[in-house]
């Protein structure tokens, strides 16, 4: 870096001055609207399970005091339906929260790895 | 960036992706400061850049759990922040009547010229928005050229030419020399 770069990288550094007032407000209202989205997607997760439950429960009263083969049929179908509609559900969960499982303990690992590295040979970090 | 800040930078997003609030928290005072000054460069005023740094946050909360990959998310967030400096800058530009407008801003013009001339300061401000967060990412954040071009989505080659242009148009402005 030669002096015009360094001047430059003084003079952008300082560009601004960091207002720590406003930064705060920023910073609650990101942290408020990450918390609301984790809220809202927990709430409706649990709304469309207990829907599908009750759609299931009652299909199956229906199933049972009906004498109407073809309301009969058409219950198991719509049960059979709702069933792997929460299965589905269950699963895509599983496989979301599996892979990032996966990455973040690999990403703890390299992180390991480059703390042990720096131990090793502090000089060429 | 440096391979450990950015490994625990992606084990940040990841534990975020994860539904992590306190790793959110850590994201976001890791980032806030970094971002801001990004949008302060583009848009040259404190509030304009206040209001797209939420915006910007509004979008990466949104967006998180869609983020294919972790190392992405500089590359990812700046490219929101940029997006949402311009749709700022519109907006205020609308609210703004056009007379009014003229006048601030050939004012401003003009007492920059006047206490700042010959300054590397005054010369930054009086530099295009896009330019100087280009200077800013390369020499206040300390990002490569192969970095600055994943940020910005442009070939290496581009951002060094850019780079170049930018450089010589502040050496010209420090001289006093009228602009292109």
């Amino acid at each position: 870096m030669n002096s015009f770069e360094r001047d430059l990288h003084d003079a952008l550094s300082s560009n601004g001055e960091f207002d720590p007032q406003g930064n705060d407000a920023a910073r609650k209202e990101a942290i408020k609207t990450y918390d609301v989205k984790l809220k809202r997607a927990r709430i409706l997760t649990w709304v469309f399970l207990a829907f599908l439950a009750v759609v299931m429960a009652y299909l199956a009263i229906l199933f049972v005091i009906t004498n109407n083969m073809k309301i009969m049929l058409a219950c198991v179908v719509a049960f059979l339906i709702a069933h792997a509609g929460t299965n589905l559900m269950k699963l895509w969960y599983w496989q979301m929260n599996t892979k990032f499982s996966v990455l973040k303990e690999l990403k703890e690992l390299e992180l390991r790895v480059v703390e042990l590295s720096e131990k090793v040979s502090p000089s060429e970090q | 960036m440096k391979s450990r800040d950015r490994i625990e930078n992606e084990l940040l997003v990841l534990k975020c992706q994860m539904g992590d609030t306190k790793a959110f928290e850590e994201l976001v005072n890791r980032w806030q400061k970094r971002l801001w000054r990004h949008a302060y460069q583009l848009t040259g005023d404190r509030d304009t850049a206040w209001d797209a740094v939420q915006d910007t946050w509004v979008a990466i909360v949104k967006g998180m759990r869609r983020l294919q990959a972790a190392g992405a998310f500089p590359r990812w967030a700046y490219r929101i922040l940029s997006a949402r400096c311009a749709d700022c800058m519109r907006k205020r530009q609308r609210q703004r009547k056009l007379s009014d407008r003229l006048a601030v801003e050939a004012n401003s013009a003009e007492d920059t010229c006047a206490d700042v001339h010959d300054s590397l300061k005054g010369a930054l401000a009086r530099l295009p928005g896009e330019r100087r967060a280009l200077l800013g990412l390369r020499y206040a954040e300390g990002y490569s050229t192969g970095e600055i071009a994943e940020i910005l989505g442009v070939p290496e080659g581009t951002v060094k030419s850019r780079l170049y242009h930018a450089r010589e148009q502040l050496r010209r402005l420090m001289e006093g020399r009228s602009d292109e």
